[in-house]
Parts: C-alpha cells; sequence; structure tokens
C-alpha cells in the first residue's frame, strides 16, 4: 500500500499580472522502501510539487493522501513534524544552534526533552557518520557535505517515515553529493523510508529506483 | 512550549543585536524613572518663583489724578475675598480741633447747627481761619494698620505711647488717636475734633460736619506749629463714626499684595465679575510685570516637560517597533526553517514574543541596576507604574512588528529565496 498519494493534483500560481499552472493534473503513489527520483527542467514543477506532498500548501485542485488521510483534513504542522521530513539543497540549518541542537530540535517539538532527547540526536549523527567532535560545533564550522548530513540525521531525528529532498547534493562536490545518495539509498532500501529527491543530477536518477520525468507540470515519463 | 528551550538559546547567542535592545531599553529606563523628576524640579522652580513674587495691586480713581473715592463695599469684597494680604486702607476727613471761639459759638447760639462755614465765621471772625476748621489741609486720617500710610510709618518711631497702647490700636475700632506732640494736649486727654466733608462745588460750605470726641493714647513727633497737622485713628473708628450714609464715607488709598501670585488670574477675573473693570469712579491698578517675565518662561518649560512625557514612552514603543523589526526580519529564514520543521504559526509567533519580553525584562533591569549606581534616595525615582509602562510600551511595539515578520513564505524558503 502506498504510503503517499497524488490524485490529480494541480497547483497555480496566482499574481495580480497572470497565473503560473506550475502543477496539472499529476497523480502518483508513492511507497515505502523505495527511492524516488523527480527530474526535469527548471521550472517544470518539482518543487512545487515536493512542497505539496509535504503539506507546505494545498492543491488547487486533486488532493495529496498520506495513508490513506488527505493531507487537507490533517494539522498541516503536526504532519511534517511526525510523518514527513524536508531536507532542501540550503542545507537549512540553525546557524545559531549547534550540531547536536539542532538534531535535538524536531523532538523537542514532540516533547522529547532533555537525555533522551540528546541520546536520540546522537545515534542519527552517527548513523549519517558524525562523531562526537562534532557534536558542538555551529554549522558555519561545517563543510556543506557534513551540513547536509545534520540535515539528515535531523529528518531521521524526527521519526518521520516519508524523507523529501529537494536537489540535496545541489550544493554539494561530487564525492560529498556521491556520500549523500548513498545514505539516502541506505535509508530507504534498509531502513525502509519512502525517499523522494527532486534533482537535475541524471546520476541521481539513475540510481533511484522509479524515476518521474515532469514538464510543464505533468508527468511526461515514468519508469 | 515545545521547542522555547532551544529558541530561548538561539536568542541569548544573538548577543549583538540582543545587547543594542537592551542598550536602549536600560537608558529609556534611566530616563523615564528620572524624568518625574525634571517636572518636579521645574514645577518647584516655577512654585519658588510664585512665592518669592509678590503681585501687589492699588485703586486708582478713574477719572484723574486726585485719590480715588473707594467705596468701603469694595475694601470689604476685597478684604473677605481671601485673594489679598498686608493690605493699606487708608481715609481721611478734613478736621480741626475745637477752638474755644467756635465751642462758646456751640454753647451759646441754639441756631449754630444751621449755621453755614460763612456764617460761623462771620459771627466770629475775629478768631484765626485755622481754629474755625477752615483750613482743608488738616485731615483725621483712618488706618487699617501703623504701616498703611508713608508718612505715618516714618513718625512711628517718634510716637510716644500711653501705657498699654501701641501701634497696635490701629487694628481695633477704639475712638483713640495720635495727636501731633506740642498741641497742648497730653497723653489720655480727651479731644474734639470738628470734622467735615468739603463740599466739592463750594468749599466755603459742607456736605457734613460733626463733632468727634477722640482719646490721645500717643503723641507723635510732627509738631504742632508745622501746617498741615494730622491725626491718626484707627480706620474701623473712623468707619464707626461715619457710618451713617450721608457722610459717603470712603476710602481715598486702598492698596494690597496677593495671598498667592498663583491666583493673578482668578482675582483678575474676581475684580472683572466687580465690575472694577468699567467702575467710572475707581480702577485698579495691578503691577504683575516682575511676575509675568518670571513666569512665563517657567511656565511654559513646565508645560513642556509635562506635554513630552507621554510622547517619551511613545518613543519606546516606536523604538520598540523598529529594533524587533530590524532584528527579527533578519530572522525569516528561521521562522522558515521552524515552520518547515513543523512548529505552528502561532507557536513561532508565542516564541519571538516571550523573547522580546524576556529582552525587555533584561533591559529594564539593567536600566534599574544603572539607577541604584546614581548616588540619591530611591524612593525619589524608583516608579513601579513607570517601569510597567516601559515595558507595555516597548512590547507593543515589538508586537506590532512581528506581525509583519514572523510571516514567512515557507516554499520560498524550500526553493532556497527568502
Amino acid at each position: 500500500m502506498s504510503i503517499l498519494q497524488a490524485n490529480d493534483v494541480h497547483y497555480t500560481y496566482k499574481s495580480k499580472y497572470q497565473a503560473v499552472h506550475a502543477v496539472q493534473g499529476i497523480s502518483y503513489a508513492f511507497e515505502e522502501g523505495r527511492l524516488y527520483a523527480i527530474i526535469g527542467k527548471s521550472g517544470c514543477g518539482k518543487t512545487t510539487f515536493l512542497s505539496l506532498l509535504a503539506g507546505l500548501d494545498l492543491p488547487s485542485e486533486g488532493n495529496v493522501a498520506f495513508n490513506g488521510t488527505f493531507t487537507s483534513h490533517l494539522n498541516r504542522d503536526q504532519y511534517r513534524r511526525e510523518h514527513v521530513a524536508l531536507i532542501c539543497q540550503s542545507f537549512n540549518l540553525f546557524p545559531l544552534l549547534t550540531v547536536l541542537e539542532n538534531v535535538m530540535y524536531p523532538m523537542e517539538l514532540r516533547g522529547i526533552k532533555g537525555k533522551a532527547a540528546k541520546e536520540i540526536a546522537v545515534k542519527k549523527l552517527d548513523a549519517v557518520g558524525l562523531g562526537e567532535s562534532y557534536h558542538k560545533r555551529l554549522p558555519a564550522m561545517l563543510s556543506g557535505g557534513e551540513q547536509q548530513r545534520v540535515a539528515i540525521a535531523r529528518a531521521l531525528a524526527s521519526d518521520a517515515r516519508v524523507l523529501l529532498a529537494d536537489e540535496p547534493t545541489g550544493n554539494l562536490d561530487t564525492e560529498n553529493g556521491e556520500n549523500i545518495l548513498s545514505i539516502l539509498e541506505r535509508m530507504a532500501h534498509e531502513q525502509g523510508y519512502c525517499v523522494i529527491v527532486v534533482t537535475h543530477d541524471l546520476g541521481i536518477a539513475s540510481r533511484a529506483d522509479r524515476v518521474l520525468h515532469l514538464r510543464d507540470g505533468k508527468i511526461v515519463d515514468k519508469h | 512550549m515545545a521547542g522555547l528551550k532551544l529558541s530561548l538559546k538561539m536568542e541569548f547567542r544573538r548577543w549583538a543585536s540582543n545587547l543594542l535592545t537592551a542598550l536602549f531599553l536600560a537608558a529609556a529606563t534611566v530616563f523615564l524613572l528620572l524624568y518625574p523628576g525634571f517636572i518636579q524640579r521645574a514645577e518647584a522652580e516655577l512654585d519658588a518663583a510664585y512665592s518669592a513674587i509678590d503681585v501687589s495691586g492699588w485703586f486708582i480713581s478713574a477719572v484723574g489724578y486726585e485719590d480715588p473715592e473707594i467705596p468701603l463695599a469694595f475694601y470689604d469684597v476685597l478684604e473677605d475675598s481671601g485673594f489679598i494680604q498686608n493690605s493699606n486702607a487708608v481715609s481721611y476727613v478734613s478736621m480741626a480741633p475745637l477752638s474755644s471761639a467756635v465751642e462758646n459759638l456751640r454753647n451759646t447760639d441754639e441756631n449754630f447747627a444751621a449755621l453755614t462755614l460763612a456764617e460761623q465765621y462771620a459771627k466770629i471772625k475775629t478768631k484765626p481761619i485755622i481754629n474755625l476748621a477752615l483750613s482743608t489741609g488738616d485731615r483725621l486720617y483712618g488706618l487699617n494698620h501703623a504701616d498703611a500710610d508713608a508718612r505715618f510709618s516714618h513718625l512711628l518711631d517718634t510716637v510716644e505711647w500711653l501705657d498699654g497702647y501701641s501701634a497696635d490700636m490701629f487694628a481695633g475700632s477704639e475712638a483713640v488717636c495720635v495727636y501731633p506732640v506740642d498741641a497742648g494736649v497730653a497723653l489720655g486727654d480727651e479731644v474734639e475734633l470738628i470734622v467735615r466733608r468739603a463740599n466739592p462745588r463750594d468749599i466755603w460750605s459742607d456736605v457734613k460736619r460733626e463733632y468727634m470726641t477722640f482719646k490721645v493714647v500717643g503723641l507723635h513727633g510732627m509738631r504742632a506749629n508745622a501746617s498741615p497737622h494730622y491725626v491718626y485713628c484707627p480706620l474701623s473708628a473712623m468707619r464707626e463714626a461715619f457710618s451713617d450714609p450721608s457722610w459717603c464715607f470712603s476710602l481715598r488709598s486702598f492698596s494690597f499684595t496677593l495671598k498667592d501670585s498663583r491666583t493673578l488670574n482668578g482675582f483678575k477675573q474676581f475684580l472683572v465679575e466687580l465690575g472694577l473693570h468699567e467702575n467710572e469712579a475707581v480702577r485698579v491698578s495691578i503691577d504683575d510685570r516682575i511676575l509675568t517675565g518670571t513666569i512665563s518662561p517657567l511656565q511654559k518649560n513646565a508645560a513642556l516637560l509635562r506635554g513630552l512625557h507621554p510622547f517619551f514612552y511613545g518613543i519606546v514603543a516606536l523604538m520598540g517597533f523598529f529594533l524587533c523589526f530590524l532584528t527579527t526580519r533578519r530572522r525569516g529564514r528561521e521562522y522558515g526553517i521552524m515552520r518547515m520543521l513543523g512548529e505552528s504559526g502561532r507557536s513561532v509567533a508565542v516564541k519571538s514574543v516571550v523573547e522580546q519580553v524576556l529582552l525587555c525584562c533584561f533591559g529594564l533591569l539593567l536600566g534599574i541596576t544603572t539607577m541604584l549606581l546614581i548616588p540619591g534616595k530611591q524612593s525619589d525615582w524608583m516608579n513601579p507604574a513607570a517601569v510597567a509602562l516601559i515595558m507595555g510600551c516597548y512590547c507593543l511595539g515589538a508586537f506590532f512588528a512581528m506581525l509583519f515578520t514572523v510571516r514567512v513564505n515557507i516554499t520560498s524558503l524550500l526553493q532556497g529565496k527568502e
């Protein structure tokens, strides 16, 4: 059974001067334990589609369902807190919190505090290869790859089963990008996450279990 | 509140911008706690000026330069009004000691009372004019106190008093007087005086003439052979003696000082209500130039300080808005991350409010601590209401700023835009 399902999803950006149909009728079911890649040129609607899957916004038409429940019927803040995790190209870490504190943050939102939160955070950081020496560093003291790994650890700490990554290797060199991709693969195949990656990189697409090719807001190819 | 601890850690580490806010709040606290003292000082200066500067006034004739004829009603009303103090009230009538020739004529001629001055003179024309009380220069003065008349106040040191009497006698209403020395009378003697109210149209005829008896309780140093002669009695005694309305008794001089210079405007209004601004016979002249010149800038200063007081609280609110706006605007990305991680907009806003309130408390504490280092009594400046108002104004400004800055477009954040 699919964990996340898009049913004839449309989304239109409306401004004073024009309406842009960013997503036009996308329907797809995403399952756990798989790595999905959504590819396409800039402006084809990939990020918009991802944001709808993440519950950051609601479709203009159609719906997105998580475990059979429409996101429009859910508390979308709770949905992002507990069921989906986002990883972005720009890492989106809190610059004034240490590595450990950044990973602990989502746990505090769920009411896990103090020693318990710290223990979980340490485990997640170990899982992405960041040992104790990294715990007290600020993000500015880390490389791009290390920051992205912290972001992944934070996503793992939220206990979500769906991981949405928007150009996770976009700001990384080849080696770091490869490391991140390996972690995402492991999460999907070994830990059973539903990992959906939006990317330009065809190399990533070649490693994905399923690829969705978008153009002008529509799926033109899937395999 | 979920995530508050880490959120406060971030806020604490944002020390540079927070220090700026805290220093502003500390300075505002010091200033606004001291400010009421500035107002008090200005008002005290104003009070001191009012207390130090007397305003005096006096009656003048509305028709010419002669001594005014001041109706007693004005005197009584002003004395009872509560506005004035240290009044100098003087009245006088023409008088002369009763001469033996006139006394003889009075005792022998049954028609004496009907005689005019000219007829009396004709009957005893061999006597000197002065003995007939024809000299209008001789006067009986009624004073409400010894210093009411400048001439008598100069003579006061020369006065020899009868035992049991002093200058305080002018406050009473006993028919006593101070007579010229060497006038042939001794202390304790009774003197009979002819007092007359002259007819202004005919100096030879009187409106009224009366014989009045006074006891001599003082002898002043102006010699009897000096001319004219002046005799001084209490004003109240004179009033009683001339109580018959036919005398048309009035004051010839009335000056006063205001009890409280602050009541000047009220006093002027009072005079208007009495009709003294358009009275045909008398007017009141008030010397308030020094007071007005001194008070006016002090009043403006005090009024300005009072008027600016709420304005400064407004400045605190405005600065709260701008400081919060500038600092939280740069945190848009942070707020976006919080929302992306599943924090509700309400929670983000409440945390921001809590951070600003704590920052405000820190600034206030810093200000109060600074105040403690200033020498002086704490009770003079410590005002919990002012502290609460500073906090309220700052937080109000900060709250409005946050309405603009806490909302973020998370999708833009996802796309790397802010």
